[in-house]
């Protein structure tokens, strides 16, 4: 039976992406046609459910926090040779873990930890190629503040306290947009941390990556997935 | 789904008792209720049981100095565990042809110390002993056996204003029914939860009050000790009376074999937790248990230390007990019965100057990180002081004095805190916590003639096995549930049988989320929302769970083996094998605050399909990293203990595909982090029966 590395399945995509920004430079894309059955131009609304668990992790400490529930909702524009940037919008997600107290995430040692996400609407950019059926994309303007269980309040966002870019792609076939993983890319850092929060845990200018994959649904008058393709 | 029998709308409760002691017609208008449903830990010869007791009565809504407050007529409704009925009847002590006791077989006296307070001054409420029977729900021979009674107690007459508090203390359970081979049936109980009945508001009087400075009943003095075991903020790190004790013998153990923590962090407050906590410790000489429980006020996580590459984390926490003081029975020398009151206070050590005990925890810093080597444990390590007191040999007061105690004991207990096979449980989710402790020896006992080597005789010198159960830590700030204006009691389970137990579920039917290629022919055939799903003829699950009573909520058991028949994955009937590895995994047990409804976590799973065109799927949970595999839990299995099933209709976490997968089919359900849950209810076998405790 023959087995894939891992690095293969994570992506496809992480390939594409490799691909999109080496050897076939993003400015080479000139446009993007999006689709989904029943949609028409310009807009589609969409929602995007968790598949699998959603995490963010200090990349200085190796803390973590894993949220079991993600829910987010947006706007994806519809037609052919779009703009590359700003093919779709996300402007709201709510993280969490039901099973905990409260239905906060799960945080390192036991903390549980309340994520709230700001700055938005976010914006979705399409970055290269699609192959495989994976465009590679990222996604800016993220914001985040944190309330943990320890009672340790801190702030993420990009340099500067701007909204952070994160890298990932949508997958035409699974319909989930994935970031995180081998390879990714994040701006994102802690911006404050009080004197409540764990120096071995948590410390201002930590770099966080964030990894999680939704499954995106378009919303009515849509009546099948979204398709995403580079413009050729 | 079992809803959970005990949980009774209070009031009703009251009210039922009130009638049912035919109190109500009695009940003045300018009158209120006093009671609590309350919770004892109660201690026969060789086992502990959790009895529930409420206790009403009226008081005048107002009262004046100098004046007569009657109770009246007090009620009591005492609900004791199966187990208890049960484990009497089993005992080798019974006379040859006993038969277990039937709830009409059993009566019995309550005797419950009451103490009235008021400005800082309390004597004893002297209430008589109340005669206690089963009603008429108790009848049947199953289920928890409920006793009741009612009597009238001393009116209370106080010579001051203010606020006149009743409180409730230790009891003595004696069930006749209980045969007297059973040590008597004699339980002796000690308090796990709040123990305030109530109080009135005494205004001053038109007549004359009395001289006394503080109120009286006809009774003696109290052996009240001022211990407050409500929740209270522990003082912060940086405040007087906060931080770590420096003590060198209550340093930290060594770190786990492989992990190469940095240094220690800064220190911070840490956070005010508290946890109620109840057990016994063996006293080896006297063949006896005494009961123990206490309010343990923590700051949490005050420093630490980490090594991230073996996802490892060392936290620091410190703590101060408010023990209950707990009386107990025993046979001295094997031969004399002894009843005694032990007061368990925590002290510094020999030399020291902090009475503080430290509490250090290794654990994982990620519950989804890299999988960690090490197994996980908490260490409390304190001194504690032993005084005895309220002694009495064969019924005979024995006058030790106020100043009879021993020198400070040091107490090293552990809490086991699992590993990523059995399932991984923090300090904060409470546990068993073990050690053994050697009485010393008892000094300035007696009045006159020194009792001492009496008492050294009988206690002294042995090393004796204590075992406590931490409840769930609350937060006394209201941030993060459990708030402690509802705290949780410590929670354990009885099992019985116990052991082997076959479950099995057929057909069993395994599923992920819906999308994707499922029969290669592209994304834009019509398969692309069909739910991928793996269906096996059956599977068997063999656990091999603890026996017996007391048993912890962690690692209550493990899945020994696990076999799939039959399997093929849909859409498309490919044939696969199914098999689990990873084994033992742990099983876990859990009973909801809110529903009563008792549910199971199997964690350390690792499943494996692999189908006949090529497709293997891994099924585990993912790190957090979104870049390799960990072992996986489920969660929310619901265990319905009557009809021996255990149902997935509740799962609140499942497995996901993990990154070993190698499948060509393009789907939803295939990528790494993709979740599959499984369907139905497995029945098991043989029947179980579990109850808390």
């Amino acid at each position: 039976m023959r087995k894939l590395t891992r690095n293969t399945i994570i992506g496809g995509a992480v390939a594409a992406a490799a691909i999109g920004f080496t050897s076939i430079p993003a400015s080479a894309v000139t446009g993007v046609d999006i689709s989904a059955p029943g949609a028409s131009s310009p807009s589609n609304a969409i929602t995007g459910v968790n598949a699998g668990n959603v995490t963010a992790k200090d990349n200085s400490t190796g803390a973590a926090i894993t949220c079991s529930k993600g829910t987010a909702s947006g706007t994806s524009k519809i037609g052919t040779n779009l703009p590359l940037a700003g093919v779709a919008t996300v402007s709201s997600l709510a993280l969490s873990s039901p099973a905990n107290p409260s239905g906060w995430c799960s945080g390192p040692v036991g903390i549980t930890v309340q994520v709230t996400a700001s700055n938005f609407p976010w914006t979705m950019n399409v970055t290269g190629v699609t192959a495989s059926g994976v465009t590679p994309g990222q996604l800016t303007g993220i914001k985040a503040s944190i309330v943990g269980s320890d009672n340790c309040h801190a702030t993420v966002a990009g340099p500067g306290g701007a909204g952070g870019t994160i890298s990932g792609n949508y997958n035409n076939s699974t319909h989930n947009l994935t970031t995180g993983g081998v390879g990714s890319t994040s701006n994102l850092t802690v911006q404050t941390v009080d004197a409540n929060c764990d120096p071995t845990l948590i410390n201002a200018g930590d770099s966080i990556s964030l990894n999680g994959a939704f499954t995106i649904t378009p919303s009515a008058p849509a009546t099948g997935p979204l398709t995403i393709n580079s413009h050729t | 789904m079992l809803a959970n029998p005990r949980r009774v709308v209070r009031g009703a409760t009251v009210t039922a008792l009130l009638a049912s002691a035919g109190l109500l017609a009695a009940v003045r208008v300018a009158s209120a209720d006093i009671g609590a449903e309350m919770t004892y830990l109660c201690s026969s010869r060789d086992a502990s049981y959790k009895v529930t007791a409420d206790i009403a009565a009226k008081v005048p809504s107002t009262a004046r100095v100098g004046q007569p407050v009657h109770l009246g007529e007090v009620g009591i409704r005492l609900r004791l565990p199966e187990a208890l009925r049960a484990s009497a009847s089993q005992r080798s002590a019974l006379p040859q042809g006993a038969q277990r006791a039937s709830a009409e077989d059993v009566t019995g006296t309550a005797t419950i110390a009451v103490t009235i307070s008021q400005q800082g001054q309390s004597v004893d409420a002297a209430w008589p002993a109340f005669g206690l029977s089963s009603n008429a729900d108790s009848a049947a021979n199953v289920g928890p056996l409920v006793l009741q009674g009612s009597g009238a107690v001393p009116a209370l007459v106080t010579d001051g204003t203010g606020v006149v508090a009743w409180k409730a203390g230790p009891m003595r359970l004696r069930l006749s029914g209980m045969n007297s081979a059973d040590g008597g049936g004699i339980l002796s109980c000690t308090p796990t939860s709040s123990m305030a009945l109530g109080q009135v508001r005494i205004g001053a009087g038109a007549t004359t009050a009395p001289q006394q400075k503080q109120p009286s009943s006809n009774a003696k003095p109290a052996t009240t000790t001022g211990v407050n075991t409500d929740c209270t903020e522990e003082p912060a790190s940086t405040d007087p009376g906060g931080g770590m004790n420096p003590d060198p013998s209550l340093s930290p153990p060594p770190f786990p074999e492989g992990t190469n923590p940095g240094r220690l962090g800064r220190l911070r407050p840490g956070q005010p937790r508290c946890s109620k906590s109840a057990g016994f410790a063996n006293l080896g000489k006297l063949n006896a248990a005494l009961p123990f429980a206490a309010q343990v006020r923590f700051r949490l996580n005050v420093q630490s230390q980490s090594d991230f590459a073996h996802n490892y984390f060392r936290s620091y926490t410190y703590a101060h007990t408010a023990a209950v003081p707990s009386t107990g029975n025993a046979l001295g020398f094997g031969f004399m019965p002894i009843k005694s009151t032990l007061e368990t206070t925590q002290v510094a050590p020999p030399g020291g100057t902090s009475d503080t005990a430290n509490i250090y925890s290794d654990a994982p810093i990620n519950q989804y990180g890299q999988p960690a080597q090490f197994r996980g444990a908490g260490y409390l390590r304190s001194y504690v002081q032993l005084k005895v007191g309220g002694v009495s040999v064969n019924g005979t007061p024995m006058n030790l004095g106020d100043k009879c105690r021993t020198d400070a004991i040091p107490l090293d207990l552990k809490v086991d805190l699992g590993d990523d096979s059995t399932g991984r449980s923090g300090l904060q989710d409470g546990g068993t916590y073990t050690g053994r402790v050697t009485v010393p020896e008892f000094k300035q006992c007696g009045t006159g003639e020194d009792l001492s080597p009496l008492l050294n005789a009988m206690s002294a010198g042995t090393s004796n096995y204590v075992k406590i159960e931490a409840a769930q830590w609350c937060d006394p700030t209201n941030m993060i549930e459990p708030f402690c204006d509802q705290q949780p009691e410590p929670t354990t389970y009885s099992i019985v049988p116990g052991g082997t137990i076959q479950a099995r579920i057929a057909p069993f039917t395994f599923q992920g989320p819906a999308g994707g290629d499922h029969n290669g022919a592209g994304d834009d055939d019509t398969d692309k929302w069909v739910t991928p799903q793996i269906r096996c003829d059956s599977a068997t699950f063999k656990f091999d769970f603890k026996k017996g009573h007391y048993i912890s909520k962690y690692f209550a058991g493990r899945v020994t083996d696990a076999h799939f028949t039959g399997c093929v994955r849909t859409p498309g009937d490919v044939p696969q094998e199914m098999k689990a590895s990873g084994l033992p995994w742990g099983a876990n047990l859990k009973t909801s605050a809110d529903t009563g409804d008792l549910t199971m976590s199997i964690a350390g799973i690792y499943w494996e399909a692999a189908g006949a065109d090529g497709c293997d799927l891994h099924f585990n949970n993912i790190s957090d990293s979104y870049d390799g595999d960990i072992a996986g839990t489920i969660q929310g299995i619901g265990l319905d203990v009557k009809n021996d099933r255990m149902s997935f209709a509740g799962v609140t976490s499942g497995l996901q595909v993990g990154f070993q997968t190698a499948c060509q089919r393009a789907g939803a359900g295939y990528v790494p982090s993709a979740p599959w849950s499984v369907v139905g209810d497995m029945n098991y076998k043989p029947h179980q029966k579990i109850t808390s405790p």
